[in-house]
C-alpha cells in the first residue's frame, strides 16, 4: 500500500510544529512573556545530538538524545528566566521590555552558538552545519507486511507520550495545578500560598525541554543548521496565534491547519491555480492574520478591550460618518 | 594604509541611514508605544522601489528593452548612468517620493489588522510580515529573484571624481537627516506628540479621553514606515544594489539596540545609538579586512555584544544614555522647571545682594538691620 507522500510530510510536520509551538503558548500564558528566544531552544535541542554523535563519534540511542536534548533546553530556558525575565519582572517592566529583552537574548544565544560551531569545526575537523546526527534508528519497520519509517514513528510516538505527560502533570499533579493556577490568575494564586518563583521556574524549563524535543524531531527529519529555529518561527507563532496564545489544544489544531495549509493546500494551489510551491510560508502568514481579523484575541496580547468588526467599519463607510471610535 | 577621508565618506552616509531608521523606530516604540519587530520590511519595501523605478526610468529614456535584471541592463547602464545629470537628480528625487509613499501605504496597510490587538501580537504580524516580503522577493522575478537589482545609477555619477561624487551623496544625505530629525522634533513637541505618549502611557485611558487611539496609531506607522523606506532608497543610491538578503531581521534588531542604547524617546539619543552601533559595525568590517584568518568572526562577537548589551541597559538603565526630556509646552515655561530656575536665581541673587550690602555698611561703618 502506497501512502501518498503529501500526507506523510503533513503528519510529520504536525508533529514538528505541535512540538514547538505548544511550549510556546504554555511560557505566554504562565509568565507572560513572548518569548522571541524560543527558536534557540529548538536550535540547541537540535544540536545536542549532533554534539555528542561528533563529539564522541558514536552513534547515540534515540532515548539518551531525547533525554539529553530535553535537558539542555530546560536548563537554558531556566537560566534565561533567573537571570533575564525574573529582575526584569521583578523591576516592573512592560510586556514590550519584556519582548525586546528575549529579542536581545535571542541574538546572544544564536552568535554564541555560531561562535562555539566555529571554534569546534576548526577543533574537531568536521562539518557542523546542515549535517544529521548519527542516531540508532532502523530506516524502516515492517509491520504487518507494511513497511513504515521509523522516524516518523518515532516523531509520531514522542508526540503521544510528551502530550499525554504534560497533560497528566498539568491536570493531576499539584505543581500542574499550580502552573495553572498562576497563568490564570497570579495575585490570588500568590495569595493561597503557591510561590510564584518556583512555580514558573518549573514552567519554564518544562517549555524549553519540550520545545528542544521538537529540535531533536527536527533534526531526525532534515538538516541541522544554526538557522533552524529562526527558520520556523513563523510557523510556530502563527500555531500558537490560532491558539489565542491562551489554548494548549487549540494551539495543537493550529500546528494541524498550519502543516496542512503548507503541504496540502499549497499542492492543490499548485495543481489548479499554477501557484508556485516557494510561496509555502505565505499560506501560514495569511492564516495568521485572517485568525487576526476574523478571532482577535482580545485581552490575550494586552491590547484594547474592544472587538474588531469589520462589518461595521464597511457601514460605517458607506454611511459616510465621521469616525468615532 | 588607513585613509581618514575615504574612511568619513564610506561611514557618513551609513550612519546617517542608520540614524533615520532609528528615529523612525524611536517615533513608533519610545513616543507611541508600539513594538514594531519588522521595521527592515519598510526599509526593504523603500529600496526594492528606489531600484525598480530608476532602472526601469533610464532603460525606457534611453529606448533600451531589456529586463532589469539582466546583464545586458547591468552593462548598459555603467555606460549611460553619467550621460544626463538632469535625469540623475530627477529620478534620485522621484525614487525617493515613491519609496516615501509605498512603504508608507504598506505600513499603513499592516496596521489596519494589528491596531486592536495587543504588543505581543503586533510584534508577531509585523516580524512576520517582515520575514514573508524576504522570502517573497526571492522568488519575484521582475525585481530579480534572490540575486537582486545591480547597477543602479548613483545621483551624482555624473561627476567624474570619485570623492567629489561621494562628498555630494553624504551632504545629500546629511540634509535629508537633519530635515527627519528638525520635522519628528517639530511632532514630538507638539499637541500631537503628547497624544502620542498619552498613547504610550495608557491606552485606555487616552481612548477614554476621546483621543482616536487607533488612527492615530496607523497615521504613526503610516509616516514612520514612509520615512524608513526613504532611508532604504538612500542605502540602494549608496550601495548599487539590491537583494533581499540584505535584508534579514538582524538589521532591525541593530536598529533597536541603537534606540534602546540612546535612549527612548529621546531624538538625540537615538542619533547617539546610531552613532555608536555605525562605528561598532564599521570596526568589525576594518578588523575582518585586516585579519584574514580569524578562529572567530568579528561580526558574531559584535552581535553577542549587541545582544547583551540590550540586556545590560534594560536592566540597569531602562531610560538608555540620554533620559527622555520634558515636553517644551508653553505651560511648562510659565509653571514647571523653567519657572523654579527662574524662582532660584533670584533667590540667589537676592542673598548676594544682601551681603553687599553688609559689606558696603561695612566700608562706611554704619551697621545693618
Amino acid at each position: 500500500m502506497e501512502v501518498p507522500r503529501e500526507l506523510i510530510n503533513t503528519t510529520w510536520y504536525t508533529c514538528l510544529y505541535s512540538l514547538m509551538a505548544v511550549p510556546l503558548t504554555l511560557s505566554y500564558r504562565t509568565s507572560k512573556v513572548l518569548n522571541f528566544a524560543h527558536g534557540i531552544y529548538i536550535t540547541i535541542g537540535a544540536y545536542i545530538p549532533v554534539f555528542i554523535s561528533r563529539g564522541l563519534g558514536i552513534s547515540v540511542s534515540p532515548i539518551i538524545a531525547i533525554l539529553s536534548s530535553f535537558t539542555a533546553g530546560a536548563i537554558l530556558a531556566m537560566v534565561s528566566h533567573l537571570a533575564v525575565f525574573s529582575p526584569l519582572i521583578k523591576r516592573k517592566a512592560t510586556p514590550v521590555t519584556l519582548m525586546i529583552a528575549s529579542m536581545g537574548l535571542w541574538i546572544f544565544i544564536k552568535y554564541a552558538l555560531y561562535a562555539a560551531l566555529s571554534i569546534l569545526q576548526r577543533s574537531w575537523m568536521t562539518q557542523l552545519t546542515y549535517t544529521n546526527p548519527n542516531i540508532d534508528i532502523p530506516s524502516s519497520i515492517s509491520f504487518m507486511g507494511i513497511e513504515i519509517n521509523a522516524r516518523l514513528l518515532l516523531t509520531i510516538l514522542l508526540v503521544i507520550v510528551v502530550f499525554t505527560l504534560l497533560t497528566l502533570f498539568l491536570m493531576k499533579t499539584k505543581t500542574g495545578m499550580a502552573i495553572r493556577a498562576i497563568a490564570d490568575n497570579p495575585e490570588l494564586a500568590q495569595l493561597t500560598g503557591i510561590s510564584r518563583e518556583k512555580t514558573l521556574l518549573i514552567a519554564w524549563a518544562i517549555s524549553g525541554g519540550i520545545a528542544a524535543i521538537g529540535g531533536f524531531a527536527w533534526s531526525i527529519f532534515a538538516y541541522v543548521s544554526p538557522e533552524t529555529g529562526d527558520n520556523l518561527i513563523l510557523q510556530v507563532f502563527a500555531c500558537s496565534v490560532i491558539g489565542g496564545l491562551v489554548s494548549l489544544s487549540i494551539t495543537f489544531i493550529g500546528a494541524i491547519i498550519i502543516s496542512s495549509a503548507e503541504n496540502l493546500l499549497i499542492i492543490l494551489l499548485n495543481r489548479y491555480f499554477g501557484v508556485e510551491l516557494s510561496f509555502r510560508p505565505f499560506l501560514s502568514f495569511l492564516i495568521l492574520l485572517l485568525t487576526i481579523l476574523i478571532r482577535p484575541p482580545a485581552g490575550a496580547g494586552g491590547g484594547l478591550p474592544y472587538r474588531y468588526k469589520i462589518t461595521g467599519y464597511i457601514s460605517r463607510l458607506l454611511r459616510r460618518r465621521e469616525e468615532n471610535v | 594604509m588607513f585613509d581618514i577621508v575615504s574612511f568619513l565618506v564610506s561611514w557618513f552616509p551609513i550612519f546617517s541611514i542608520y540614524a533615520i531608521l532609528a528615529l523612525c523606530l524611536n517615533m513608533e516604540i519610545g513616543y507611541t508605544g508600539m513594538a514594531n519587530f519588522g521595521l527592515v520590511a519598510f526599509y526593504a519595501i523603500g529600496a526594492f522601489v528606489a531600484g525598480y523605478t530608476s532602472m526601469t526610468i533610464f532603460l525606457s529614456f534611453y529606448g533600451y528593452n531589456y529586463p532589469i535584471y539582466s546583464l545586458d541592463a547591468i552593462i548598459t547602464m555603467g555606460k549611460i548612468a553619467g550621460r544626463t545629470p538632469w535625469l540623475n537628480i530627477s529620478v534620485f528625487i522621484l525614487s525617493l517620493i515613491l519609496a516615501f509613499l509605498v512603504a508608507g501605504l504598506a505600513g499603513y496597510l499592516v496596521s489596519f489588522p494589528t491596531l486592536r490587538v495587543g504588543p505581543a501580537f503586533l510584534g508577531i504580524t509585523i516580524l512576520s510580515f517582515g520575514e514573508m516580503l524576504r522570502v517573497f522577493m526571492k522568488h519575484f522575478q521582475p525585481t530579480g529573484g534572490s540575486y537582486g537589482l545591480l547597477g543602479i545609477p548613483h545621483p551624482f555619477a555624473w561627476v567624474s571624481d570619485p570623492l567629489i561624487k561621494n562628498l555630494l551623496f553624504v551632504i545629500v544625505t546629511l540634509v535629508i537627516l537633519i530635515l527627519v530629525f528638525i520635522y519628528f522634533e517639530l511632532l514630538a513637541n507638539s499637541p500631537y506628540g503628547r497624544a502620542l505618549k498619552s498613547i504610550r502611557e495608557d491606552e485606555i485611558a487616552s481612548l477614554c479621553l476621546g483621543k482616536p487611539v487607533p488612527r492615530i496609531k496607523a497615521e504613526l506607522l503610516f509616516v514612520a514606515s514612509g520615512v524608513s523606506g526613504i532611508a532604504g532608497a538612500l542605502y540602494v543610491f549608496y550601495l548599487g544594489s539590491v537583494a533581499p538578503d540584505m535584508f534579514v531581521t538582524a538589521v532591525t534588531f541593530e536598529v533597536w539596540s541603537m534606540v534602546i542604547l540612546g535612549g527612548r524617546g529621546n531624538n538625540m539619543g537615538a542619533i547617539l545609538g546610531a552613532l555608536i552601533f555605525s562605528l561598532l559595525n564599521r570596526a568589525t568590517a576594518i578588523l575582518n579586512f585586516i585579519f584574514l584568518d580569524l578562529l572567530i568572526d568579528p561580526n558574531y562577537i559584535r552581535w553577542m555584544i549587541t545582544g547583551i548589551l540590550i540586556i545590560i541597559v534594560l536592566m540597569y538603565r531602562p531610560k538608555g544614555i540620554l533620559a527622555e526630556k520634558t515636553v517644551k509646552t508653553d505651560a511648562w515655561r510659565i509653571f514647571g522647571e523653567a519657572q523654579r530656575d527662574w524662582d532660584r536665581i533670584t533667590a540667589m541673587i537676592q542673598v548676594a545682594n544682601r551681603y553687599l550690602k553688609r559689606a558696603f555698611h561695612w566700608l562706611i561703618g554704619r551697621e545693618t538691620k
